[in-house]
């Protein structure tokens, strides 16, 4: 079963079928698959220790505004981690390139700048990771740091509804794991996880707590935000979603390439044990894993960047992005339009499962 | 001829739904007058929603970044040929944009033959309880929300909807 935000696999309508019915062009860039080129044996996910995943992101921008003086590209590279190693990093551009980081969460980017010629160009990094199944990750936390994973950006606030929510749920409990375990039996609890929802969400928290349903990055943006209420840091982890090891080590496929088709999760910070991983949204579609994803991760994902409300390097001329795990393209400081301007293509190959 | 009632009976409408009984909804809700708004477009030109109920009307909310968005334009585009003569009032709300420049390239990118606003306003997102995008509200002649649709729209169900404003069916 693949892991993933927005993917259906049981008949509803998904994307592909959506812009077939809509008559719209090429589809390869969307809704690839997910799915093992041949069976394998069952496979329990919190039994998998280590996973090797070849990548190839890549960006093509395949068109301009009449108008334009001059593009701004920037594309995510995968961050080492303790839950992650990367090796073997190339990037091919046609035009010159560097790579930078921005000096807030510390992201990795490849980042091309031209004027208006050519108009189409292609940038791919390849990389190889290596996920391990994520745990607890020793670390204290400065103070500059926990002022920076306390910050509630965007759209992610605290309502009165919320507020009730999150002291019915933590009750008397005082010590951040509790707190933070409670909050997210509670979550899992009221919110459903909505695979028909399309588009591209702003984490905003009043809609979520409304709604009651949601896609991974509802699911978190609400945690986040009653956990940093709380007083309790929290990290934003954004990647991508891989088969779960059931689909074998053979596993390939593509991921859709704007503002859907990723996968985020969160660490929070307790000052006795260090970084928590925490996914609720994977925890409430695999009821089976539900004490698992409170406190690990299974390692078909690989991160490709932190935080939320980013501000790239150098600077967008647009507002802070939402999330950064897609490559984001801009003509004179205003955003170009997916896909008409650029696409982006996700590739990857499982190559080598370990388990316990 | 229905365009010329319409026109006439807009304002009236638009009275009666604000002192007449029918209060201004505060949050979209299908079977009540939706959130009303004054916005600009590119040329900073206010458009109020206000002035156009009696007609009627699509609201289409999207961003830039947004894939599934662009392929409704499609719909848009093909109704907005079919029953603009017959009063079909298309606003798409942009609600990344809080300059021009926004639209301008969105206009330019799709050949846009209807109005696209300036749509990063704190009111009107929480109005219309935009989070995600694209979402699209049918408003029919009689000033009322007909229907939402906040996730996939097939072109049936677009159809229909966009038949149920203009012709009442």
């Amino acid at each position: 079963m693949p892991l993933a935000c927005d993917r259906d696999a049981d008949g509803t309508l998904d994307r592909r079928a959506f812009l077939r019915l809509a008559g719209y062009g090429s589809l390869t860039l969307l809704g690839g698959p997910l799915l093992p080129r041949r069976a394998a044996a069952a496979v329990d996910p919190a039994a998998v220790t280590r996973m090797e995943i070849e990548v190839s992101y890549r960006t093509e921008v395949r068109s301009l505004p009449s108008d334009a003086e001059r593009l701004h590209l920037w594309m995510p590279l995968p961050p080492a981690t303790p839950s992650q190693e990367v090796h073997d990093l190339t990037v091919q551009a046609s035009l010159p390139h560097e790579v930078r980081s921005e000096p807030l969460f510390g992201n990795r980017m490849v980042y091309v700048a031209s004027g208006r010629t050519p108009s189409r160009f292609t940038v791919e990094a390849r990389y190889r990771i290596v996920r391990h199944r994520a745990t607890v990750e020793s670390a204290a936390l400065s103070p500059a740091a926990t002022k920076r994973y306390l910050r509630l950006p965007g759209r992610m606030r605290v309502t009165p509804e919320i507020d009730a929510f999150a002291r019915k749920a933590i009750g008397g409990a005082n010590e951040p794991t509790q707190v933070a375990r409670r909050v997210y039996d509670a979550l899992i609890d009221y919110l459903t996880y909505d695979k028909q929802i399309a588009g591209c969400g702003t984490g905003d928290t009043a809609w979520i707590m409304k709604s009651r349903r949601g896609k991974c990055s509802d699911y978190h943006a609400l945690y986040t935000a009653i956990l940093r209420s709380r007083g309790i840091p929290v990290r934003w982890e954004q990647g991508f979603p891989l088969p779960y090891p059931t689909a074998g080590v053979r596993a390939h496929g593509k991921l859709a390439g704007d503002c859907t088709g990723a996968h985020c999760w969160v660490s929070f910070h307790d000052p006795a044990r260090g970084w928590v991983p925490v996914d609720c949204s994977e925890a409430d579609k695999h009821p089976e894993l539900h004490d698992f994803f409170f406190g690990h991760l299974t390692p078909n994902r690989f991160q490709i960047s932190e935080g939320r409300s980013i501000t790239l390097s150098p600077a967008q001329g647009g507002e802070p992005l939402p999330d950064f795990a897609f490559a984001y393209v801009e003509a004179d400081s205003i955003p170009l339009i997916y896909p008409a301007n650029y696409e982006n293509l996700v590739r990857f190959r499982v190559t080598r499962m370990e388990t316990a | 001829m229905t365009s010329r009632c319409a026109r006439t009976l807009a304002p009236i409408l638009a009275g009666l739904l604000l002192l007449g009984g029918v209060a201004e909804a505060k949050v979209a809700r299908v079977g009540e007058p939706p959130p009303l708004f004054a916005l600009k477009d590119e040329q900073g030109r206010m458009h109020r929603l206000q002035d156009l109920l009696g007609k009627p009307i699509i609201l289409y909310f999207t961003q830039n970044m947004c894939h599934y968005c662009t392929q409704v334009i499609g719909f848009l585009k093909r109704a907005n040929a079919a029953y603009g003569d017959r009063g079909l009032t298309i606003l798409t709300l942009n609600v990344w944009a809080d300059s021009p420049k926004y639209i301008r390239r969105y206009r330019e990118q799709f050949g846009l033959p209807f109005t696209m606003l300036r749509g990063k306003d704190r009111d009107l997102l929480r109005g219309y309880e935009v989070n995600y995008v694209p979402i699209i509200v049918f408003i029919g002649r009689d000033g009322r929300i007909h229907r939402i649709f906040d996730h996939y729209i097939l072109p049936a169900d677009f159809e229909a909807s966009v038949r149920e404003i203009v012709e009442g069916k």
